[in-house]
């Protein structure tokens, strides 16, 4: 959803959610995904590295450094456990995604305003 | 062109395989305790500090020879960084990323379990450097192909 938000194609942010519960991005296998390109020309790309996520981080920065890519790694479940209680929320919308979309909406709307300061400093 | 070299906890495995590539092991006789407990970083990295990349040196050629421990996650991260280079336009054949968990056997897994998570530091140093030493030509193996692989 964070990537979708940054590409400003928050729209979409539901069927990606909706993609991954489906199993249609093995993202066991293949941790990391791109998303898409933004507007400046960055590649947007989405990691689920599960309870390493501070190796993870270690290793892409790490990685980047050596080969002189200029790389920004976004905590989103940080960002959005600073804000309020995660897993409630989020298990609330992964619930919601398959109601009406008036329900998603109000819940995205709380998703969205939370993570967008954070992402524009990273445009 | 670079190479990296990688293992569980980035402590022995593949550090022993780059100190060889970079020619701080002999390739051509089995080396002793103290030469193996010599080489920068054996069995002395921080779990910490897992998946960041440690340079090695270099090797007779000028390639920058790198090491990273990776957990469990040896696959997945692997994956995730060939990914990573791929989108930010790095070419395959810049880079070479080796997996020497394989070369590990029982001894060296239960030296390093000694020595980094329960703290028996010299124990576990003198079993993990007679399993290395028992597998050591395997090291040298990896490694010849990993060079023939630079061309």
């Amino acid at each position: 959803m964070a990537c979708q938000v940054h590409l400003e194609k928050d729209r979409q942010a539901c069927e990606y959610i909706d993609n991954i519960l489906n199993d249609a991005w093995d993202w066991q296998a293949e941790p990391l995904k791109v998303i898409g390109k933004d507007a400046t020309g960055n590649i947007i790309c989405c990691v689920v590295h599960g309870r390493h996520g501070p190796m993870y981080h270690r290793a892409i920065t790490g990685i980047s450094d050596l080969f002189a890519l200029d790389a920004k790694v976004i905590d989103v479940d940080t960002i959005i456990n600073e804000k309020a209680s995660y897993h409630l929320l989020m298990a609330t919308c992964l619930d919601i995604i398959r109601w009406p979309g008036a329900l998603w909406n109000t819940r995205k709307a709380k998703f969205i305003a939370t993570l967008r300061p954070h992402i524009a400093g990273s445009r | 062109m670079k190479v990296i070299y990688y293992c569980f906890a980035g402590a022995h495995a593949s550090v022993v395989s780059s100190a060889i590539h970079c020619g701080l092991l002999p390739e051509n006789r089995i080396p002793t305790y103290e030469e193996l407990l010599s080489i920068p970083y054996y069995d002395q990295t921080d779990p910490a500090f897992v998946g960041m990349p440690y340079l090695m040196g270099d090797d007779e050629f000028g390639n920058p020879i790198y090491f990273m421990g990776m957990w469990n996650q040896r696959q997945a991260l692997a994956s995730t960084l060939e990914r990573l280079l791929v989108a930010g336009g790095i070419s395959s054949e810049t880079y070479i990323l080796q997996d020497s968990f394989p070369m590990l056997n029982f001894s060296t897994k239960v030296g390093g379990a000694l020595s980094k998570r329960l703290l028996f530091t010299s124990l576990g140093r003198r079993i993990s450097v007679w399993g290395i030493q028992r597998r050591y030509p395997q090291f040298v193996s990896l490694v010849e192909n990993v060079k023939k692989r630079l061309g």
